[in-house]
């Protein structure tokens, strides 16, 4: 089974990189440590200047450290964070709300799977095209398939690992400490996360495919990302620049058919929320009225449903990928 | 069923021919040196050989496969040793022949691979710290692993100092004698010459000539080289022996005269004797047709 060799050895590698750690740091810091600090006792600052530091720390680590030390070190604030937020939560009446939780982990993920998917696999193939080991990679008896479906578990692999741990530990203390918390909705969050997660995978594995040096790979990547994430709304705005709501059905189906959408409207699942997501792409149709924003309607439509977004994400996840895999097989590498 | 054939193959980038209309037969059990400059297509071939880039036109089967359709059980076959080749920095070396044995489900030891390279000392280092020499017979025991029908060899040498270069052709020929086709591939001569069987030169993507070594040896049979020492050299005497019967060509290199010219008693008798009333003949050489002399011979003409 030479997918499974394929997998064990890139595995390996990107371990003893810093590229795993550094991927575990900054997932760790994005659900566990956010979560424990902000439940403290003695309020959110602390939380947040215990944040900053450990952002600050494992930074300076990721460029400067070792592998093991990157990993000691997150582990280490991983667990201060868990033991402050169990030992230090604040009364019941005063616990901050689990919609909260949500809303705050979904919105840091929706920015941060993309880029620790990303940073784990850019350079998966133009990596070893530069370094010259693609030639044991296609010149062993491993077919181009293999050779392709290895390395996207294998980068998967080193995403979704600390993710859904992260998550499942951010679970235990948001069921521990804040209000009316739930095991659950970390959980939750955490089944949504991963195709999220694998979706970026593949597009920067595909761009790996596709650029010729890392420099083209990495203005691929940087376009995907910013026509995803703002292109794609701005467009949607131009379109009806000039029109009063209430907008038409397909004006809906644009926003539904993007993938953040699709991930935050998914995470909006797991919390009872007084308002509409802030980094939704579907706000309601509201109007200026004597100086402050009015709803005047809210269209419903199936587009807006967590049904559509399900299948809007998975499509997404299988998609991307399959094009880097279909250039890997047809081109010439070397 | 020859273990290499090569039928017609032409590959094109764009406007630039890289291998044109080469046909070549390789049988198993044989050493082939594959000679030519840089740039003559030996990689682009190799590349085809080995299903990495597909043919403009033409096809290349391995042991009766066709490479394209039999990509995996092809290589499954073959041991690689190719140009422009880099080990993975983080593993070390013994890692990387384990994760050959494993890709191939072969059942070598890897530590005995390891020191018939003999990098047995430097099996636990990360091969990121290896130099080029110790990176080079790393590769060389990754393509042995699984005791491969067929050994492609892409500028072995590159790298190696003389030991290695040794260690190398002690490889080669054992492989050979196991029964295994090797395709040498270098555009340095004498390294082919010290291991092959046959030889084949390739010259902007076609195949020259090809032949033992022997034949293409006496292909430039009947000629020798003379070198000729003498007090002094003038532009007369330089005349007077390149109007010699016999004489092919007369240069002159840092006070000494080289002549090209027929392999008999008589032409070379005349030859030192012109020189030797000329111009005070110290000392002379003679030098009979060598491969490198073919080797030129057949890229030059050409040109």
């Amino acid at each position: 089974m030479t997918v499974e060799d394929v997998l064990r050895r890139d595995l390996t590698s990107v371990y003893r990189s810093r590229t795993g750690a550094a991927v575990a740091a900054i997932t760790a810091l994005s659900t566990v440590v956010i979560i424990g600090l902000v439940g403290l006792n003695p309020g959110p600052v602390v939380g947040l200047v215990g944040g900053l530091l450990a952002v600050g720390i494992l930074l300076a680590l990721v460029f400067l450290g070792d592998p093991k030390q990157i990993a000691i070190t997150t582990g280490l604030f991983t667990a201060i964070a868990i033991g402050l937020a169990l030992g230090y939560s604040r009364p019941l009446s005063m616990r901050p709300p689990m919609g909260a939780a949500v809303v705050g982990i979904g919105s840091v993920l929706s920015l941060v799977i993309p880029v620790v998917a990303l940073l784990s696999s850019y350079a998966t193939i133009i990596g070893e095209r530069n370094s010259g080991s693609i030639r044991f990679l296609v010149g062993l008896p491993n077919s181009r398939s293999d050779a392709f479906i290895g390395k996207f578990i294998s980068r998967s692999l080193v995403v979704v690992i600390p993710l859904v741990l992260g998550l499942l530990l951010a679970g235990i203390i948001v069921e521990l400490t804040y209000q009316s918390g739930s095991f659950m909705a970390m959980a939750g969050l955490a089944a949504v996360s991963v195709p999220y997660a694998l979706m970026f995978v593949g597009l920067g594995l595909t761009a790996s495919t596709y650029g010729n040096s890392i420099y083209q790979v990495v203005a691929i990547v940087v376009t995907a990302l910013a026509t995803l994430r703002i292109g794609w709304t701005a467009i949607r705005f131009l379109l009806v620049w000039e029109t009063n709501p209430p907008h038409p059905e397909w004006f809906y189906w644009i926003a539904a058919l993007n993938p953040f959408n699709a991930y935050i409207t998914l995470t909006s699942l797991f919390a009872t929320m007084q308002r509409e997501h802030p980094f939704l792409f579907f706000p309601s149709d509201r109007v200026w009225v004597d100086g402050s924003m009015e709803i005047i309607s809210n269209t419903e439509t199936i587009a807006k449903t967590p049904t559509v977004a399900a299948i809007v994400l998975l499509a997404w996840m299988v998609i991307t990928p399959l094009f880097g895999y279909y250039q890997f097989k047809k081109t010439d590498l070397l | 069923m020859p273990a290499i054939g090569i039928n017609n193959l032409t590959k094109r980038y764009g406007s630039v021919t890289a291998v044109d209309e080469l046909s070549l037969s390789v049988e198993r059990g044989e050493v082939f040196g594959f000679l030519g400059p840089n740039g003559a297509g030996k990689t682009t071939t190799i590349n085809v050989m080995l299903d990495f880039t597909s043919p403009t036109s033409g096809g290349v089967r391995l042991f009766g496969e066709d490479v394209h359709e039999n990509s995996v059980s092809v290589r499954q076959r073959s041991g690689l040793l190719l140009e422009g080749y880099g080990v993975y920095p983080r593993l070390t070396a013994r890692e990387h022949v384990e994760h050959a044995i494993a890709t191939k489900d072969a059942a070598d030891n890897p530590d005995e691979l390891l020191d018939r390279v003999a990098l047995g000392d430097a099996a636990d280092r990360r091969a990121g710290t290896f130099s080029k020499g110790m990176a080079q017979r790393l590769a060389i025991a990754m393509a042995i692993v699984g005791e491969p029908d067929l050994l492609v060899f892409d500028e072995p040498t590159t790298g190696l100092d003389p030991n290695g270069a040794r260690l190398l052709r002690d490889i080669v020929r054992s492989q050979a004698d196991r029964g295994a086709t090797v395709f040498f591939s270098s555009h340095i001569l004498s390294q082919v010459e010290a291991v092959a069987d046959r030889i084949g030169i390739l010259r902007s993507g076609r195949l020259e000539t090809v032949g033992p070594i022997d034949e293409l040896e006496s292909k430039l049979g009947g000629r020798t080289r003379l070198e000729l020492q003498l007090e002094r050299i003038t532009d007369d005497l330089l005349e007077l022996l390149r109007g010699l019967a016999g004489v092919r060509s007369v240069r002159t290199e840092n006070n000494r005269i080289r002549i090209k010219c027929r392999d008999d008693a008589e032409t070379k008798l005349r030859v030192l004797n012109t020189a030797s009333e000329g111009g005070q003949l110290v000392d002379f050489t003679t030098n009979d047709s060598q491969l490198d002399d073919v080797f030129s011979a057949v890229t030059e003409v050409a040109q």
